[in-house]
């Protein structure tokens, strides 16, 4: 589509998007940041910012900034099942700039478990009427693996010992997008990992509508802020990857922008930590990176307000948003086309490949492998604007 | 027998609490825990150094806490078979100010996040208003940020950071992370200064009286003056048993402390319990969460544990006072944060960046075979990790978080610590802020 009709339709997406009541009488969002001493010209910038990550094109960023001051449209409902919490600490009250974080705050948050003064039965009749009251407007975000089957006793959740399962379906069943916030709710997460104890399960496992996977453990916080932006602007599902996550976001591996690429086409690594290539800062593929295989853009948009990122603390990525890295990615700390004992999951897949060159070759063309499939199941079926 | 069952929220997962009454008091609690991940049982046949990346996820706040208790257990390991890893002072430093990144803001965060609007609740149980919307939040928010950008300088991110290893940690500060970090600390006491205690850091630090906490304007002495109002001061008493096993620059070695009395502790006396889990009877068993014992004792871990075993002056003032209150408790928290921001500062200012990060260990992890406990001082409190390797694969790991000394269940001859600071009470909202006053932690605390 072309820039011009494609502002267009959003310009009006977003007008007949302002006519409608605000949810709660409070200030606006212009008035809040006043009063906590953001300037328009920040929040402009942030605008800016954001409008890139999702790569739009910079003429949009007065879109993007009106879209920010709508989200007090939008009912939010927010779900823990069986995890650390670590994405809502993420998000909420840590590692977003004040400006999303203030954004997520002002965006109609229904239902939080963790934020909510309420509790016990005055908090599951919170839950019961949101629900009700926002019947198929309502956005839900769902953060945890979900015990499953004849397991979902492991997690049950308010005075009536309602099972996780059957609360997140519940939700679910109503919701106008179902976003789900982390590696655990996307694919499973920590908790599904072998033997999976409690047959935890993903979101899009128990529910049958689509789902929209922000995985990552934990996702930073700009993707689950990207995410809500963009439905606000679009109003529809984001172009998907095969595994269902934002192509904005998860387009492009971690290998590809990242700040130690150089040396790893330079043919310099890190041979074990604490040598002299791991003080210069050489490339971590050696010591177990899962770079080239995982797809997210924390390279770029690095964590705690773009201070730093594991591969900048000099440890490999893990490979945590892509689904069932905990039992295909391991052992962490050793590249895997090197393995060369017996683990769980069997004997190393490539035995023989502990010479530099050909762990090289081997880890590009699976790489290139991995791309090429991808971009070819990409291609076919999933909605683009 | 009046019985009630509520469920407790504003806080990390979800908690049940189940009371019972008799002549509208307390005669026994219930603490239970109703999810469960089975992390120990992930953790078995998997790599040794995969849980480097397995343990921080037990938690979303601790995080930094299990990957160092995981990294010191390793490093055990190393040593029970024959090599004893050289861990330089930097690296120490590195692992030290991460872990008080983590507690500064567990610190901060909880004590305007959950405490203050919880005293408003107590004060009017109508009340539902949102706290988050109030500027002194926005002003916490920005504080929490700043104490975890501050650590992410060092360890790459929060939560889940990845910058220990065996031998060391795997980052490489410059001089110029040392000065960001700095600035981001500032920022931390800057607002402790004008918000949380309401006087500079080095006076307040300079306190051995109650009185003088109390009698300047400040976020601390307002709720200081709640608590009392609603009469914290002298509810939620426990058995007054502290532990502290994990290290400490304020004291040394394991300790434990009756009163004011102090004296050694060893970590082998600790004793874990399934009393009353669904492990140890899938229909009579209650939570999913264990309990902890010392020498068949229930002990109270945590900052007033740390506190007390260190002989701290103004907070053997407050236990003079206070004995082991709510608020006694409460207060710990805020003189703990106190330390750790002047802790921390000196630290960063005295790094030594041309000392190595990491000597790596010269035995093949693929043949360690051997066993490790890792003890650590996390937020909440004393957290274990214990570890047996075989060929390099982990053979069992055990995990003891602080949450399951403080709120596991005893039974009515002898309770727990959270059980016993519960009985007597006369009402819901009470019985509420009291369990919080430990702060609670949910998925910690089962896995």
């Amino acid at each position: 589509m072309e820039h011009a009709k494609l502002y267009e339709r959003l310009a009006e997406r977003l007008s007949n998007l302002e006519k409608f009541p605000r949810i709660k009488e409070e200030k606006s969002i212009a008035a809040l940041m006043e009063e906590h001493g953001i300037s328009r010209r920040d929040f402009m910038k942030w605008a800016a910012g954001v409008t890139a990550m999702l790569s739009l094109p910079s003429t949009f960023t007065p879109l993007m900034a009106q879209a920010a001051e709508l989200t007090d449209r939008l009912p939010v409902i927010w779900l823990h099942m069986a995890e650390c919490t670590g994405c809502s600490e993420s998000l909420l009250r840590t590692d977003a700039p004040t400006i999303d974080s203030l954004i997520f705050d002002h965006i109609s948050l229904e239902y939080h478990e963790t934020l909510m003064v309420a509790c016990g039965w005055q908090a599951e009749h919170n839950l019961e009427s949101a629900i009700e009251k926002y019947k198929g407007k309502y956005i839900l975000m769902v953060e945890g693996g979900i015990p499953a089957g004849s397991s979902e006793f492991f997690l049950t959740v308010g005075p009536h010992g309602q099972t996780g399962q059957k609360s997140a379906q519940k939700a679910a069943d109503s919701a106008a997008a179902i976003f789900a916030i982390g590696s655990c709710s996307s694919f499973g997460g920590i908790q599904a990992a072998h033997p999976n104890p409690t047959n935890a399960q993903p979101l899009s496992k128990v529910t049958n509508k689509p789902v929209i996977n922000v995985p990552g453990c934990p996702p930073s916080e700009k993707n689950i802020v990207g995410n809500v932006l963009h439905y606000i602007l679009f109003g529809t599902l984001p172009a998907l990857d095969a595994y269902n996550r934002p192509k904005w976001a998860y387009g492009l591996r971690i290998h590809d922008l990242c700040e130690r690429r150089g040396h790893f086409d330079a043919g310099e690594f890190v041979q074990e930590f604490g040598d002299a290539g791991a003080k210069k800062g050489f490339c971590l593929y050696k010591v177990g990176c899962k770079g080239p295989y995982t797809f997210n853009n924390c390279s770029r948009e690095r964590f705690n307000q773009h201070t730093s990122w594991p591969v900048q603390a000099g440890h490999g990525c893990i490979g945590c948003s892509e689904p069932g890295f905990w039992d295909n990615m391991g052992p962490f700390e050793e590249p895997l086309g090197d393995r060369l004992y017996h683990t769980v999951y069997g004997e190393g897949a490539d035995k023989t490949a502990d010479k530099v060159g050909v762990a090289l070759l081997t880890a590009t063309a699976v790489g290139i492998a991995a791309h090429a499939a991808i971009a070819a199941v990409k291609g076919s079926g999933k909605t683009e604007e | 027998m009046k019985m009630t069952k509520e469920i407790i929220e504003r806080i990390e997962g979800e908690a049940t609490l189940e009371l019972e009454w008799e002549n509208e008091q307390v005669s026994f609690a219930k603490i239970k825990f109703f999810n469960y991940r089975g992390i120990e049982e992930i953790l078995k046949k998997r790599p040794l150094l995969d849980a480097l990346a397995l343990t921080p996820r037990v938690c979303g706040i601790c995080s930094h806490s299990h990957a160092i208790a995981s990294v010191l257990a390793i490093e055990e390991c190393y040593k029970s078979a024959g090599e004893a890893l050289h861990i330089t002072q930097k690296a120490k430093d590195i692992r030290e100010i991460a872990l008080n990144a983590e507690k500064i803001h567990n610190h901060i965060k909880w004590y305007f996040f959950t405490i203050l609007p919880e005293l408003k609740r107590v004060g009017d149980t109508t009340y539902a208003g949102n706290a988050f919307k109030d500027k002194q939040w926005f002003q916490a928010q920005s504080a929490v940020m700043q104490s975890l950008k501050m650590g992410a300088h060092f360890t790459g991110q929060w939560p889940h950071g990845s910058f220990v290893m065996a031998g060391g940690v795997t980052c490489d500060p410059l001089k110029s992370d040392l000065i960001s970090a700095q600035g981001c600390l500032d920022a931390v006491i800057a607002f402790c200064e004008e918000h949380f205690y309401g006087m500079p850091l080095e006076e307040f630090l300079s306190f051995d009286s109650a009185l003088q906490v109390m009698s300047s304007p400040s976020a601390l002495s307002y709720g200081i003056d709640e608590m009392i109002k609603h009469g914290f001061d002298r509810l939620g008493r426990s058995f007054d048993r502290f532990l502290a096993l994990g290290e400490s620059y304020r004291y040394e070695g394991s300790l434990k402390a009756s009163k004011t009395t102090v004296l050694g502790a060893d970590i082998k006396y600790v004793h874990e319990s399934l009393q009353h889990t669904f492990f140890e009877d899938k229909h009579k068993g209650y939570t999913y969460s264990k309990s902890a014992m010392y020498k068949r004792n229930y002990c109270e871990v945590g900052p007033l544990a740390r506190l007390m075993v260190s002989k701290d002056a103004l907070m053997r003032d407050f236990h003079r006072r206070f004995k082991d209150a709510a608020l006694t408790r409460v207060v710990a928290r805020a003189v703990e944060c106190a330390h750790l921001l002047w802790r921390t500062k000196v630290l960063i200012d005295h790094i030594n960046l041309k000392e190595p990060s990491l000597i790596p260990p010269k035995k093949d992890i693929h043949s360690l075979s051997g066993s490790g406990i890792g003890v650590i001082e996390a937020p909440r409190g004393s957290l274990i990790h214990s570890v047996v390797v075989h060929q390099g694969l982990i053979e069992s790991y055990d995990i003891i978080t602080p949450t399951v000394w403080n709120l596991g269940n005893g039974d009515k001859q002898n309770p727990s610590t959270a059980q016993k600071a519960l009985i007597g009470l006369n009402s819901f909202t009470k019985a509420d802020f009291i369990l919080k006053s430990f702060d609670v932690c949910s998925v910690c605390t089962t896995q």
